[in-house]
This record gives C-alpha cells, structure tokens and sequence, in this order.
C-alpha cells in the first residue's frame, strides 16, 4: 500500500520539486475531487484560484501532460465549434465533464457509451462514477478501486446478458445479491494482487470475468484443468477461496437469479418454479427441484453445489 | 425592484469573454459561479474567461440574473426559462456545459448534464458519434471483438435519431 496519492506526493518532495504550474494542477485536480482538505499542507484555495489565472495561460502546455487520449483526429467535438487551440483546453476538462454527463445515464445507457470510442470508455469507468454507482447498490462506501473496477467488469458482462436477465438485474434486490457477490469475488481477489496477503488456507487462483459472472449466476466454480488425483486437498483449498458466507437472503435472490436464467431456457422448469414459488409443491418435490436446476446450470463439475451444502434446507 | 441608489451602490463586475467581448453584471449575480466568487474574495472585479465565449455566456448570464431573482413565486416562471434554456442544439449544450463546467456553476452543470444524459440515453453507439462528431478510434478487428463480446447489447432497440 503506497498511502493516499497526497501522501506518494508529499514523500516523493513533488511540491518543491515539479515546476509550478503542473504542481498546481494537480493540486487543483485532486481539489476538485475532494481527495484535499483545506487543513492538509497544501496551497489554501485562495492560492489556487490566483494561479487559476495564470494556469489559464500555461494550459496548452499542461495539456501534453493530461492527453487524455483524445487525439486530433478524434476530438470530441464538446464546445469545440470556434477557435482551433480551444480543442486543448477542453481537452483538459472533457473528461470531467463527461463523467459528469455519465453520472446521469442508466447501466445500459453507461455501457453503450462506453463502447462509442476510448476516450469515453476511459470516461465511462471513472472510479468515482462506479463508486456511486456501487454505493446506491450497496449503502455502504468502498474506497478499494479493484472492487469498483470489477464492478463495472461485472456490469457490463451482467447487463449484456440477455435483454430478460438485465430486466431482472435492474430490480433492486438482485442488483444487491450481484453486487454482494462482487464484493466476495473482489476481496478474494484484492488479497492476492493488491495486499500480497495469502494466507496458507487460501489458494488463489486467477479467475476470468467469465467465470466470475458465472459463479455469481450459478454459483458453480469456475472449472479448472486440475488434476483429479490430487482433488482432495486442492478441492478444500481452492472452495475456501470461494467459500461462500450463509447470508440466507442474499442466496435467496443469487437462486432467483439463477431461476430467471433457466427460466428462459425452459418453459417447463418455468412453470414448475412459478408452481413452486407459490408454494403449490411439497417439500420433498422443491429439494428435487432445485437438485435437477442445479445439474441443469452445471452440467457434472459442480459436487459443491449440492442443495444440502449451499444451505438450502435452512433457506425456506 | 432596486433604485437607482441602490443600483450605484452595487458591486459590478466586468466579465470577458474569449472572442474579447467585455459584460458587465452585478456581483450578487456573478458569484453564483464558484470561479468567479473566489476571484471577486480576491478582489478582482475584472474577471477575464478565455474558456468561455461570446455567445454561451450570454446565454449563461441570462441565466445567472434569472436564478439570482429567485423567489417562491417566481418558481413556475424559472422553470419555464430553465425548460427553455435546455432547448436548444447539440453543440450549444456542450458549449454552455463545458462553460458551466468552468464557472463550476453547479446547478447550470446538474441541469445540463441532465439533458445531454437524457437525450443520449438509449441511442446506439454510432447514433451517438454522429451527434458528437467523433471518428471512431477503435480499430475495425477491435471494434468487432467488442460487439462480439457485448452481443447482447446491441440486440435491443437502438434509438437512431440525431436530436
């Protein structure tokens, strides 16, 4: 962990040493973005609105420093309908004003505009858009940026599913039991790339988006080329990792999540589940239930997703 | 509403725009920018913005005077004006939206960011390139292996119009 970027700045002596008007860029950048506080050892705002002005001069320079990958050729076109070197200082401020304009779309809407051209894509996964996004999910903040980012990952595979599936996604309580599951896969995941703290119980193992998006719709482990002479001890391993926390609600909707998907596949399995759902069926007929949808989402890798192992008893 | 006292008294500012246009309005009006109040704190009462041109801030001072009257029963009316104010062309929205994005006048910025999302929502990515006028930078092979991952996405109903 490398401290907050005001700490990295002020180790690094980066006040002292860069040149003026990039110091106070950056001071101005992360003003705007809240990350200092007018009691932190930095130039009070009334410094930096007087360089403001003089920023104004120097900003065709700044703007090779903040490229930010809008090239000549395709410039956004935001309020660049006059003067040529005009295109320089909105560069400068397009990204923000795009997040901005972003912080108001829908997921699909977001998706879509992320797939217009890279500087937009670049925008379109801002941290602090996803941040939002996460905490109107979720209620609770998460400054960790792997997991924002894998939420946005996890959207995009998730909201391009199937157009049903996305219906369902958009309600709010399957949205959480998603964004529960990014949080379980992201943790998992920081403690190998970020924190470098892997304890001997847990075996990480890299996992593709794939395999994320299909954990979180059929709770099925991702299947690997392990050898199966050695699945004792790898198996006990490796489904710690993914161990699952008996949050009997949130398996709830993850089942209706998996539900709605199978669903569309089978009219059949369908009606059985609205039957069921109702109540209409006896127990023993659900356990039965619930064992043929479990086979039917993960066609002979999933031992562990056995009904009596995810808890399901204790669910209804 | 203000005599001609009052109006002597009042603080004025001289604002200039990029094409070298010079405006002059009343502090109480200016300082709903957060860009211009830090400056008139300053002192300054010659304010030069050479991000901003001629034609948005006139648009943007209009719209200043209009919310610095602001009362209970002039609401109706500000709504009609806002309604108004948002009505206009692609590329006058992003000139006003880059200039309030400037001044940091914050809810000039809510409003039109609001109608820019509204009016790009549910439009296909080519739609929306035309209306930005962006060259795709996306090379052919990439472009397709971005459609082929997001199926999906491009199936619904795609809205094609440019307005």
């Amino acid at each position: 962990m490398g401290g907050s970027m005001v700490e990295r700045y002020q180790k690094l002596g980066l006040k002292e040493s860069l040149n003026q008007a990039y110091h106070y860029y950056c001071v101005l950048k992360w003003k705007k973005e809240g990350r200092v506080r007018e009691s932190e050892s930095v130039p009070s705002s009334k410094v930096i609105t007087r360089y403001c002005l003089i920023l104004q001069l120097q900003f065709r320079v700044l703007s090779q420093l903040v490229k930010i990958g809008v090239s000549s050729s395709s410039s956004l076109r935001v309020g660049v309908t006059t003067v040529e070197n005009s295109k320089f200082l909105v560069a400068a401020n397009l990204q923000d004003v795009l997040v901005h304009i972003f912080g108001f779309l829908d997921l699909k809407s977001l998706v879509t505009a992320s797939l217009v051209c890279r500087p937009w894509s670049v925008a379109a996964s801002d941290n602090h858009l996803w941040q939002s996004i996460h905490i109107s999910f979720s209620g609770s903040q998460s400054d960790n940026p792997n997991i924002i980012r894998l939420t946005y990952d996890l959207f995009i595979c998730v909201a391009v599913l199937t157009q049903e599936f996305q219906e369902k996604v958009t309600s709010e309580g399957l949205l959480q039991a998603v964004q529960f599951n990014c949080l379980q896969l992201s943790n998992s995941k920081c403690c190998n790339e970020c924190y470098g703290k892997i304890t001997d119980r847990h075996q990480i193992i890299p996992v593709s988006l794939e395999q994320i998006v299909e954990y979180v719709i059929d709770e099925s482990i991702p299947s690997l080329d392990s050898d199966s002479d050695s699945d004792d001890s790898v198996d006990s391993s490796f489904f710690k990792l993914w161990a699952y926390p008996r949050r009997f609600e949130n398996m709830q909707l993850i089942s209706l999540l998996c539900y709605y998907v199978i669903f569309g596949a089978s009219g059949l399995l369908g009606e059985l589940y609205m039957r069921w759902s109702k109540g209409n069926i006896p127990n023993n007929f659900r356990a039965l239930f619930i064992s043929i949808l479990s086979a039917a989402a993960t066609p002979g890798q999933c031992p562990q997703a056995e009904p009596s192992d995810l808890g399901w008893d204790l669910v209804h | 509403m203000a005599s001609t006292t009052e109006t002597k008294q009042k603080k004025m500012l001289i604002l200039k725009s990029a094409d070298n246009d010079e405006f002059e309005i009343e502090e109480s009006v200016g300082v709903q920018s957060e860009t211009i109040k830090n400056l008139v704190e300053d002192g300054f009462t010659f304010v030069p913005l050479p991000n901003v041109y001629t034609k948005a801030l006139i648009k943007i001072i209009d719209y200043l005077k209009k919310h610095a009257n602001k009362t209970d029963s002039n609401d109706e009316e500000i709504k009609t004006f806002d309604k108004d104010f948002v009505n206009t062309t692609f590329d006058d929205l992003f000139e006003l939206v880059s200039a309030a994005n400037y001044l940091h006048i914050s809810c000039l910025m809510n409003m039109l960011c609001q109608t820019i999302a509204d009016r790009i929502k549910d439009k296909s990515p080519e739609a929306v390139r035309k209306i930005f006028h962006i060259n795709c930078d996306y090379t052919p092979e990439e472009e397709a292996k971005i459609r082929k991952a997001n199926a999906q996405a491009f199936e619904g109903q795609f809205d094609e119009s440019l307005d």
